[in-house]
């Protein structure tokens, strides 16, 4: 396995993601409990369309792909790496390697269709793109959550439906697809390494290494998809997860929108989408969320308890 | 046969992390005033060598043993000089090997001098598991990455039985 990233720094990189993921649940189960323990508290205020099927139907399939693309990955990177999991279950490891490239070359092609989909769905269709691109905001509300998760204090209101580490998970999501497409692509085509005995293997690699690279994006990504994971689990984030499942969510729950904009970001004459989600209340029939009205009569940005996501 | 400092013969690497397969690559240095004609190299069969470089320079033969894998590179005799290794010269050959496991792996490798004699060196690769901090790296991603999903899903369990506890 010369020519491949060494499996010390891809298991870093793991390691380091993981680790994170576990100080945080540490810090805030221990150090702020009602935070941690909070969402899912129930639906008292009625619900209100979280995803539509397009966009639940994408998620679920991208999840699959990922999946598949993440064990033949690994099986490809480094078989023995997974061979005792799969090996024990049944699974062909060494004795079906060429066969793991089809099957992982098909899972990236599935993956960049769905992905065109998810273009085309939310810049054409939705029109939501906007909520996704990083602005000052972001900034500021990643400092202050940095802030607060060292030094403790109020937790901090999430600003938009989608907050700043939602917005840097897909910004980050989108740098290690292209990176994985692009080194991908040119391991299949120029520099097919699994035709060739492993000792030649370096002499047929490009001078700028795009195995090693397509390694270092496939496990940034698959410590982000943990990542994704463990945040999905939280309870706190339980409401979302409900609502990529069954496409609503508690009004209670649901995303905030920016003072001054319209609803969550959308556009009224999306809102005129014939899509609707399953007991969508009214006119946002884009299965994305509707601020619910306060008592003032003003939009009450719906956060969760706490006002707090991950 | 011990190795010693002077010896003609290295290999690289010869400390491996690696839980299966690596490249290795011989050195051969002639020391005598004898053109080397053919390298081998024998591994115990549990070391299984996969595959030998592909040197146009060399023509290579593996072969299988009842107890052992011998890889053995042939240099091409031109007519002017030919591709041996001269005397004062070195050659490097390559092959690939799947390890076993962790331990210590005896080779054994010889070269067949111009004049029909040859000479054997014993050399030994060192095969570790791939580590952090002292710790295999597999079992600590194993185990975090265990947490990690644990660790969540062993909150919801526990407060989905406080709350229903607490609705009786």
């Amino acid at each position: 396995m010369v020519h491949t990233l060494s499996i010390v720094v891809s298991s870093s990189i793991l390691i380091a993601a993981f680790s994170l993921y576990v100080v945080h649940w540490f810090r805030r189960s221990l150090w702020q409990t009602r935070s941690a323990t909070s969402g899912a508290s129930g639906i008292e205020g009625g619900e209100t369309a979280g995803f539509d099927r397009v966009q639940r139907l994408f998620h679920w399939s991208v999840t699959i792909a990922t999946v598949v693309l993440a064990v033949s990955g690994l099986i490809l990177y480094y078989p023995a790496y997974v061979a005792p999991f799969l090996n024990s279950v049944g699974v062909p490891v060494h004795s079906y390697f060429v066969g793991w490239v089809d099957i992982h070359v098909v899972g990236a092609v599935i993956l960049l269709g769905l992905i065109v989909v998810h273009i085309a769905w939310d810049s054409f269709k939705l029109r939501t793109t906007k909520l996704m691109v990083p602005n000052r905001e972001d900034v500021r509300e990643a400092m202050v959550r940095a802030w607060r998760f060292v030094w403790g204090g109020s937790p901090t209101p999430r600003s938009s439906k989608y907050d700043v580490f939602m917005k840097s998970y897909h910004a980050l999501l989108i740098v290690c697809s292209l990176g994985l497409g692009v080194t991908g692509l040119v391991q299949y085509v120029w520099a097919p390494w699994w035709k060739f005995p492993e000792i030649l293997h370096l002499q047929i690699e490009p001078w700028w290494k795009p195995t090693i690279l397509h390694d270092l994006f496939g496990f940034i990504l698959i410590g982000l998809v943990v990542g994704h994971t463990y945040f999905t689990l939280l309870m706190v984030n339980r409401p979302l997860l409900k609502a990529m499942v069954t496409g609503v969510i508690a009004r209670d729950e649901a995303m905030p929108t920016l003072p001054g904009g319209p609803a969550n970001g959308i556009p009224e004459e999306a809102m005129s989408s014939p899509i609707v989600g399953l007991a969508s209340p009214g006119p946002n029939a884009n299965g994305v969320s509707l601020p619910s009205r306060g008592p003032e009569g003003t939009e009450r940005f719906g956060l969760a308890e706490d006002g707090q996501t991950e | 046969m011990p190795v010693h400092s002077e010896s003609p013969v290295a290999i690289a690497p010869s400390n491996v992390y690696s839980y299966e397969s690596e490249n290795f690559f011989v050195t051969v240095n002639d020391t005598k005033p004898i053109p080397i004609s053919s390298v081998s190299v024998t591994a115990p069969l549990v070391l299984q060598i996969v595959g030998t470089d592909q040197n146009p320079n060399w023509s290579h033969v593996l072969t299988r043993n009842q107890s052992s894998y011998t890889a053995a590179w042939y240099g091409l005799i031109r007519i002017q000089g030919g591709r041996l290794i001269q005397p004062g010269n070195s050659s490097t050959l390559g092959f690939s090997a799947n390890v076993p496991g962790p331990g210590t792996y005896q080779l054994v490798v010889t070269a067949l001098y111009f004049d029909g004699s040859n000479e054997s060196w014993q050399t030994v690769i060192i095969v570790s598991n791939p580590s952090l901090l002292g710790q295999d790296v597999r079992t600590l991603v194993y185990f975090l990455g265990a947490i990690v999903i644990l660790l969540p899903v062993s909150q919801s369990i526990v407060l989905a039985l406080r709350r229903r506890d607490g609705a009786r």
